[in-house]
């Protein structure tokens, strides 16, 4: 065989021949002093690539700037929604079984995620307090969200997420170095007993009524006890 | 693909993106305005992603045309590069690993500069990324085989430049062809 060119050469370091054309290319090498040659400086300029073309990281700012591009494009489209609905609570009332699909909560696992991926709060509302919370969600539901004052749990602020035309709060909190999630999914009746699903897009999601409000709780604490979190978080709001 | 998941995969591999951007616009806070654009388009374009598996190219393939559309002057001066260039043979030499990663460290970045954008970027997205010739191809919107050539292509480039500073500096002697 006479000598390969340089850009089969340069596939074969790629690993990109068919496994006869490299075999061929292979078979060569074993002979020719000049090929061999060659092959070791592709493999060096690899490295030598590699190592002039480091650039900064990206910042925990940046990502916090991709998150934001999430959230301000939300908020435009529910201002599209809303201008252009005159009969929102019309449509409102025949999207509500969305909450119960499987697409829904998968979204809104999608925003505690989002919570937990950059160093910076995404959150519209920063606060540790409770009342603080409840106040900024006054006039932007339809009923009154509930923010649960558990121990050990510490609040770290609140936001609403969007998800198809409505709109979920989603109140966030520390508890023992988890983040976990707090979703209202709307009004239910009466109060009931929880029930959790794991492994929704690797986290933990229970449901339970309250007062009037079906509550997700979301978190990575197996089933068990992310239902226990949950009542117990909730026990104060009946 | 939802938009939690294209923010989930635009957080984990934000790194990867801005080096790319980097690349391709050379410097730091340019890359991060355009992995911003290009992700807001993205956002608004996913339904047209069929094959989430090919998630991350399909969004460098984005954030490359929006570079592209902003500088349709180096597009055009890079496709006539290529449409003249053909492929040389470079030299064969003793140059050592200890020397490209030293003496002509430098000399590579340079060279690499240097290089048509299409060249650069389809190198780059093989040596420092690891993507197959198939999702670089994807990326950069042409055949395979023109991916191939156009890595060949980088590579004798980058030789020839090697073999000439190591040559005009005393350091290689014994290039051959």
């Amino acid at each position: 065989m006479s000598c390969p060119d340089f850009e089969s050469l340069s596939a074969e370091v790629d690993g990109e021949l068919t496994e006869l054309e490299a075999a061929a290319v292979r078979s060569h090498l074993d002979g020719c002093d000049k090929c061999r040659t060659r092959r070791i400086e592709l493999l060096m300029l690899q490295g030598a690539v590699r190592d002039a073309s480091v650039v900064p990281l990206a910042s925990d700012g940046f990502k916090a700037r991709l998150l934001a591009t999430v959230r301000k494009r939300r908020r435009a489209l529910a201002l599209r929604v809303g201008l252009g609905l005159a009969a929102a609570a019309a449509v409102a009332a025949l999207l509500l079984p969305l909450v119960h699909s499987k697409d829904v909560v998968a979204e809104l696992v999608g925003d505690h995620l989002g919570t937990t991926v950059t160093g910076e709060e995404p959150f519209d509302v920063v606060s540790s307090d409770p009342n603080v919370v409840e106040r900024w969600f006054e006039g932007k539901l339809d009923y009154r969200f509930r923010i649960p004052r558990p121990t050990p749990a510490r609040l770290l602020g609140a936001r609403l997420c969007n998800v198809g035309r409505r709109q979920f709060p989603l109140a966030s909190y520390d508890r023992e170095g988890r983040r976990v999630s707090l979703f209202a999914l709307g009004t239910a009746a009466g109060s009931g007993q929880g029930a959790c699903q794991e492994g929704v897009r690797g986290f933990t999601v229970c449901r339970q009524a309250a007062g009037g409000i079906e509550y997700m709780f979301v978190s990575d604490y197996p089933p068990p006890e992310a239902k226990r979190v949950l009542a117990t978080m909730l026990s104060e709001l009946l | 693909m939802t938009e939690n998941e294209l923010l989930t995969l635009a957080m984990s591999t934000a790194n990867r993106l801005k080096r790319f951007a980097c690349h391709l616009c050379g410097d730091a806070d340019g890359a991060e305005d355009l992995v911003q654009e290009g992700f807001l388009r993205a956002l608004a374009s996913r339904a047209q992603l069929r094959d989430r598996s090919r998630a991350l190219p399909w969004l460098l393939m984005i954030v490359r045309r929006l570079f592209l559309e902003h500088h349709r002057r180096v597009e055009r001066q890079s496709q006539l590069l290529e449409e003249d260039a053909r492929l040389m043979d470079p030299p064969i030499g003793n140059l050592e690993e200890e020397m490209l990663r030293s003496t002509l460290s430098e000399e590579v970045s340079r060279a690499l500069a240097a290089l048509p954008e299409e060249w650069r970027t389809c190198l780059l997205l093989r040596e420092v990324d690891g993507f197959s010739y198939e999702e670089i191809a994807q990326i950069v919107e042409c055949p395979l085989g023109t991916v191939r050539s156009r890595i060949a292509r980088a590579r004798a480039q980058l030789l020839i430049s090697l073999h000439t500073y190591a040559a005009d500096h005393g350091i290689d002697q014994g290039a051959r062809r």
